[in-house]
């Protein structure tokens, strides 16, 4: 399968605990994995976590959809997308995405592409938790 | 006049201390449009920018020319913030 999109409860599970396959078709030149991971800090505030909220099956359709153009456009083999919805904790990881090219450069080019338009137009929204927050409570 | 429910995410939800908001329509045809200007009407909090905010329509974005009825699943859409 070329696109698979995987939105998860909770924080990601490592790449070596994670019981999604991603094999990519014969070929492949590049395997692309970004990773983005719950900052301890949002303006220099301390955070606990962020709190992620899905619309579904909107959520999943934009992203599949996303996933397809960018397939398409950069001539990449395969795309997994894996992100959370809940909450997750600092340093935990909240997204994931990899890629499998023929070559680096159209990787790179889509791995960046993927990740801005998604910022954009795939409706996820987080909430940071801030730790100064939770002491005054 | 028909009454139109619409769904709140983030720091929508958030201003308006809600998950939804409901809108009545008095125009027999009320599209997108017509709804936008509604909420940035009767919700001025929730600071409605047609650039920004978007509506979507049984889970797919809609264009402003889009009837809408009350039967649809309608949300609106701001600044999305995944990743």
């Amino acid at each position: 399968m070329s696109v698979k999109i995987h939105i998860i409860e909770g924080p990601l599970p490592t790449l070596a605990q994670s019981d999604i396959d991603f094999e990519p078709p014969l070929g492949h030149g590049a395997l692309l994995t970004f990773e983005g991971v719950a900052r301890p800090t949002e303006n220099d505030r301390p955070l606990t976590a962020l709190q992620y909220e899905a619309y579904e099956p909107m959520t999943s359709n934009e992203m599949t959809r996303l996933a397809q153009h960018i397939l398409t456009k950069h001539a990449l083999l395969a795309i997994c997308v894996e992100h959370s919805t809940g909450t997750v904790a600092n340093y935990q990881t909240s997204f994931r995405l990899r890629i499998a090219s023929k070559h680096r450069a159209e990787g790179i080019a889509a791995t960046d592409e993927f990740i801005a338009e998604m910022k954009k137009n795939v409706p996820i929204w987080k909430t940071p938790l801030y730790a100064d927050d939770i002491t005054k409570a | 006049m028909p009454q139109f429910t619409i769904k709140l995410f983030g720091p929508e939800a958030a201003t308006a201390n809600s998950r939804q908001i409901s809108i009545s329509l008095s125009s027999p045809n009320p599209t997108v449009t017509d709804l936008l200007l509604a909420i940035q009407s009767e919700h001025a909090n929730l600071k409605i920018d047609p650039t920004h905010h978007r509506i979507a329509v049984n889970h797919e974005f809609a264009d402003p020319n889009q009837p809408v009825r009350p039967t649809d699943e309608i949300a609106l859409i701001g600044a999305v913030s995944g990743g």
